[in-house]
């Protein structure tokens, strides 16, 4: 049996309580122990169930506990690792805007960091133009390392996997980040076994904090790394404070992008030349399309409910949703009734999606139907019963028609030229 | 060929709430069930064995009530299970959790297998790391999410979707693979499967077992720490207006841009 | 090939989770199986909450009893009639067959839950999220059952997981169905087994409502009756603590109604809507719910609980003690008394298991109240009057059989108008915490079905449903708990995703147009707490 990462003192419980509830975990409970204090009962902690994450600590009023101090299999060194990297990724040339959203996010936690932190961005790719180099400069990157090679001509996770991990290695980042992507949540895992660190996915919030290493005495950085668990019912904040680099990818649209604020040609640009191994896969094809629609898997959802009235009228929210740069969805209704796939369903018995935008049309808004958008991070409705639940978890609830919305919207974006999404 | 399935048991996240009063996850009333992607993966397995005559060995890790997932998994018609259960894998984050399992494969497996598959995420932590994790350690090649996979010319074809569509990669065993719900429709446990399940032996693996480095197991092996909990925030109401047609939109599109979602 | 066991006990619930464990406590050497069709073990068990213990006897030790998950026992009992939304009055004087004092007071799927494992441990394979759907005969003879496929689609048609239905043959066949069983209503109808009268159902829903902690609360109990129902339609409701934090609060009413106006959810949010309740759950928030008929006929509805090869126990049998409304123990006396008669493995096993059932305290219990029931459908006071003689007299006054209740439930449903329907809509209550809307509180209930299946609520005759809808104004749409039923510009849907297995359907449609069929084996309710 493992040892609990916290030690109660007996002689200093109260028997109060404050620690069980003041535990996110369970792992605290109070047992009778007659004659030990007044409430004649004690703490006890379940090994399994502790964190070891010292909420407890701080919740006892007597001090009566205590974490226990383990050696850490930690990173040799800590203090040599400096400066934050984004992993700028890139396909055909083009880097994904999530690069230049954690760049932006960077900058602020380069000025949280203080004297001495570098923004760099790292590129991978073959034959990388020097536009695509010194954008990253231009979106506030100090330096851009950059690998170029013939393996890294299309994304291969495992060469991929050994560039980071060898850059890594090399220059020894503090934090990296790199977007939550289909590429960025594959290969960026395999980077922090690799170098044997903590990897903090998918996070919607960052900070940082400066402490002071309780050995060394130097300056450090700690990442706090604020992240959804449990479909979203829970928010976690999570630290790597004895490893480095402390990893996490961040979902695309989660930090703004900010304008260009470099001048592009005042960064470093290193081309970093590295042995790396053959590529482990051979890419044979790439299709783009699919008949089937996964909804749950699109930033911006254009739905429609039963208050569409009819099946054409879907029609609509398709050319919204193409303005939008998103795809279809629609409540169990619209699938009853024969006017959408069931595919496209959001709601308990159809897909749970969490997009960027939700913007509904005529969809009054069951339980059923809510459990399914609870992770939308905004959610705009126009429904015309004032009651609708809808408006209980709408960002913004228009209470009106929807098909006379749906086609002023389509108006306003086609003359703002569609393409003008973010 | 053999292949390795890792199953996760979950509890059914869509009742897991925090208790805002004593901010503990309240866990009553909440059922665990087998992580739903990993059943496309075990289905991709169990369609191999129809196909070319797999072995399908399934592995999971957690407490020992967790044998409940590997018994719908032999139910469904795999061939062997093994569970890897102490207290001293408590508090493992991903780290740590790929490690453990990579050595409960050479465990069960006598080295590294053709093909280990998992789930493309875990619904409780929805990490998506375990598998790429353990790729790293078996040193085995990764693909994730992939939508079909199927063994061609001594290897192994997958199509995988990424955001820029669908790509065909083939490579060599082995191999870890992260797999998609778009793979399959996972069978359904026939009553005689069950019921010969119920009965079967199921290996229960611990940390001295696997031959583990207590360093790299439990909190000691977890470079992740978990300093809080919290409710997410409250989606309230927000604005409402009553508008239709273009008044509505302007209402919209300033919402759009507020949010950044479109550009000012 | 078909799986041959020599007992296959149908349903695991608290009858049939008895059979299984007392036969191998009673040293049943053959193979038990037990099938269920919830998802797991108790998640389509829902009940009031004050359990009898005398049930447990001869199947459960004492030591497993005192384990069971059981936060409070009933201490403080009370009973009120509720004469309006604001006016309620104790009954000063408790009559001694509603004392409940000390037994428990629990989530029935949980105790449930915690006697699959005892059953497991026991060497009784127990597979769950299984319907049986069809008893096989042979000869005139019950030789086993037929599971339900899965995997077909809305069309009938075989989707890529297709899964065929299996075969099992038993010995003997237990069926623990509860409340409605339809393959148990088969065989009653099959066999001529039908008891004097035809079974009589109530149905009851209920809410878990979280409250504000306050020591000592739990235990606390409360019985009413009267206010919503009207003067000759028997209900009543009733509110449990079943911990210092959680409320059961429920609410049974029954089929055999007149008015078919009447909406049954709406009465439970009236109910709660009460000063009597909200004394008891006011600042609290429900989070869980449920609904299932309760079989409440009582003695003379109870059918011949056997034929060749297949004994009936529990609700399925209609072993339900009418005044007290509680049916667990005697569910569980006649799982034993199964068990016993299979073990002994006479000649004629059935006859023996009625023998051995006649001779338990449940059923005794039952005799003395046989005539306490049908008089409540005349005039509720002739009911209390009944009910007390009964009781004092032995069931020796009346000495005769009281009339009532012979044309079954559906049969009293009286025709309606429009404007009725709409005067029985108003004043509903608002939606709040602890008075949450239907499809809310169907959500709760975690039910859930594979939308891609046959609808499992067959339409017989779509003309009667448009006949019924002049007639009646479809009380389908009232009725059920669980808004499965819709109409759309006149049109009926049957939104079967819904659905609660509560069977109230099949029984009380005035045209008998619903037939009740088993969706894909572990869809339906997900009940953890009722």
């Amino acid at each position: 049996m493992a040892d609990a990462p916290i030690i109660i003192d007996e002689k200093k419980c109260a028997g109060c309580g404050k620690c069980v509830k003041g535990c996110g975990f369970g792992a605290l409970s109070m047992v009778e122990a007659p004659g030990v204090n007044k409430l004649g009962r004690l703490a006890q902690v379940d090994p399994a169930a502790c964190k070891a994450c010292s909420a407890c600590v701080s919740a006892c009023p007597f001090k009566a506990i205590t974490e226990v101090k383990r050696e850490v299999n930690g990173t040799k060194g800590l203090e040599d690792y400096k400066d934050i990297w984004v992993f700028a990724e890139q396909t055909g040339g083009t880097v994904a805007e999530v690069a230049y959203e954690l760049l932006s996010k960077g900058i602020e936690l380069k000025a949280q960091r203080g004297e001495g932190c570098r923004l760099a961005a790292v590129v991978l790719g073959h034959n990388l133009s020097e536009e695509v180099k010194r954008s990253l400069v231009a979106a506030g990157a100090d330096l851009v390392y950059c690998v170029d090679a013939p393996e890294l001509a299309d994304y291969e996770a495992n060469v991929y996997v050994d560039a980071v991990a060898q850059l890594v290695e090399r220059h020894k980042p503090e934090v990296i980040l790199a977007g939550a992507t289909a590429i960025g949540r594959a290969f960026f895992a395999r980077v922090a076994v690799k170098v044997r660190t903590g990897l903090t996915a998918d996070c919607t919030m960052l900070k940082v904090e400066s402490t002071k290493n309780k050995d060394t005495g130097a300056m450090q950085m700690l990442l706090h790394q604020t992240r959804p668990a449990f479909g979203g019912n829970i928010m976690a904040t999570i630290m790597t404070p004895n490893h480095r680099p402390q990893m996490a990818t961040v979902r695309p649209k989660v930090f703004k992008k900010l304008p260009p604020s470099k001048d592009p040609s005042s960064g470093e640009i290193i081309a970093e030349a590295l042995k790396l191994i053959a590529p482990k896969t051979r890419l044979k094809g790439v299709s783009r399309d699919s008949d089937a629609v996964d909804v749950s898997a699109h930033d911006i959802l254009v739905s429609g409910g039963r208050g569409m009235k009819k099946p054409e009228n879907f029609q609509v929210l398709a050319r919204l949703a193409k303005l939008l740069g998103g795809e279809v969805s629609c409540s169990r209704a619209c699938v009853d009734a024969g006017w959408c796939k069931a595919d496209r369903q959001v709601g308990q018995t159809g897909k749970t999606v969490a997009p960027k935008l939700y913007l509904c049309f005529g969809i009054s808004g069951a339980i059923q139907h809510l459990e399914g958008i609870r992770g939308a991070d905004t959610i705009i409705a126009v429904n015309t019963d004032p009651n609708a639940p809808i408006f209980g978890v709408a960002d913004l609830g228009v209470i009106g028609d929807a098909m006379e919305t749906a086609n002023a919207l389509i108006k306003a974006l086609e003359e703002r030229g569609g393409a003008a999404v973010a | 060929m053999h292949v390795v399935v890792c199953v996760k048991q979950v509890p059914d996240t869509t009742n897991v709430r925090i208790n805002p009063e004593t901010n503990t996850l309240m866990r009553e009333g909440v059922e665990s069930i087998m992580n739903p992607f990993d059943e496309y993966a075990l289905e991709q397995a169990l369609e191999l064995k129809d196909k070319c005559g797999a072995r399908v060995s399934v592995i999971s890790m957690g407490p020992p009530q967790a044998t409940a997932v590997l018994r719908e998994s032999l139910a469904r018609g795999a061939d062997d299970a093994a569970l890897v259960s102490s207290r001293a894998f408590g508090g493992a984050d991903t780290l740590a959790t790929s490690y453990t399992i990579s050595m409960a494969i050479r465990k069960v497996c006598g080295g590294v297998p053709d093909l280990v598959l998992f789930g493309k995420q875990a619904i409780d932590g929805d990490t998506a790391q375990v598998g790429p994790g353990v790729s790293e350690f078996l040193d085995a090649t990764l693909v994730t999410y992939a939508k079909s996979i199927e063994v061609k010319d001594g290897g192994f074809e997958v199509v995988s979707v990424m955001d820029d569509g669908e790509h065909t990669v083939a490579g060599k065993f082995p191999a870890v693979v992260t797999v998609l719900k778009e793979a399959s429709v996972p069978r359904f446990a026939p009553l005689a499967g069950t019921l010969t399940a119920a009965k079967a032996p199921i290996a229960v693996l611990d940390e001295k077992a696997l031959g583990c480095d207590p360093g790299q197991i439990g909190l000691k092996g977890s470079p992740t720490k978990v300093v809080t909990i919290f409710p997410p925030p409250v989606k309230g109401g927000g604005k409402k207006i009553t508008a239709s047609g273009d008044d509505a939109a302007k209402a919209i599109l300033e919402m759009l841009s507020e949010k950044g979602i479109l550009a000012k | 090939m078909a799986i041959e066991t020599d007992v296959l006990v149908v349903g695991a619930g608290p009858a049939g989770l008895s059979a299984a464990i007392a036969l191998k406590r009673g040293g049943f050497k053959g193979r038990v199986v037990v099938l269920d069709k919830g998802k797991s073990p108790g998640s389509h068990v829902l009940s009031g909450c004050i359990i009898d213990p005398s049930g447990f006897k001869g199947v459960l030790t004492d030591e497993e009893v005192a384990k069971l998950p059981v936060e409070a026992h009933a201490n403080k009992e009370s009973f009120r009639a509720i004469l309006s939304k604001n006016c309620s009055m104790k009954i000063p004087w408790v009559p001694p067959m509603m004392h409940s004092k000390g037994y428990p007071v629990a989530s029935l799927t949980k105790v449930v839950g915690a006697m699959a494992k005892i059953a497991v441990a026991e060497g009784v394979e127990l597979c769950t999220g299984y319907a049986v759907v069809e008893l096989i005969e042979e000869n005139g003879r019950v030789v086993g059952a037929r599971t339900g496929e899965k995997g077909v689609d809305k069309n009938g048609a075989r989707k890529s997981n297709y899964l065929p239905s299996e075969e099992i043959r038993a010995k003997h066949v237990v069926l623990a169905e509860g409340g409605c069983g339809i393959l148990t209503e088969k065989l009653i109808k099959a066999k001529g087994l039908q008891g004097v009268r035809p079974q009589s159902y109530a149905l009851g829903v209920k809410e878990l409502v979280e409250v504000p902690a306050k020591e000592g609360s739990g235990g606390t109990v409360m019985h009413t009756f009267g206010y919503p129902a009207d003067m000759r339609t028997y209900g009543g409701g009733f509110v449990y603590h079943v911990s210092d934090s959680q409320v059961m609060v429920g609410y049974a009413y029954a089929l055999d109604y007149r008015k078919s106006e009447v909406d049954i959810h709406r009465l439970f949010r009236r109910f709660k809507a009460t000063k009597a309740v909200q004394e008891h759950i006011a600042g609290g928030k429900s989070v869980a719910y449920g609904a299932k008929v309760i079989p409440e006929g009582g003695f003379y509805s109870v059918p011949k609980p056997y034929a060749p090869g297949v004994l009936i126990v529990g609700d399925g049998a209609g072993l339900l003690d009418s005044l007290r409304i509680k049916g667990i123990h005697i569910a569980m006396q006649s799982g034993a008394a199964a068990a016993k008669a299979i073990i002994e493995g006479g000649e004629d096993v059935g006859a023996r298991y009625f023998e051995l059932l006649k001779a338990t305290s449940g059923w005794k219990e039952m005799k003395r109240v046989r005539n306490v029931r049908a008089p409540f459908s005349t005039w509720m006071p002739i009911g209390v009057a009944s009910a007390g003689l009964a009781w004092v007299t032995f069931g020796k006054i009346p000495p005769f059989r009281m009339g009532g209740l012979e044309l079954g439930d559906a049969a009293e449903t009286r025709p309606c108008t429009a404007a009725k329907v709409e005067a029985e809509a108003k004043d509903d209550p608002p939606a709040s915490p602890t008075s949450p809307d239907r499809l809310t509180d169907v959500f709760m209930s975690g039910t859930i079905h594979d939308e891609d299946q046959p609808c499992h609520l067959k339409i017989g005759d779509r003309a009667k449903c448009a006949e019924c809808m002049e007639k009646f104004r479809a009380p389908c749409t009232r009725f059920c708990p669980a808004e499965v039923y819709r109409l759309d510009e006149g049109k009926l849907e049957v939104d079967f995703s819904n659905c609660l297995h509560c069977k109230t359907c099949a029984i009380k449609c005035p045209m008998r147009n619903i037939e009740w069929t088993f969706p894909q084996g572990g869809d339906g309710p997900r009940y953890t707490r009722m």
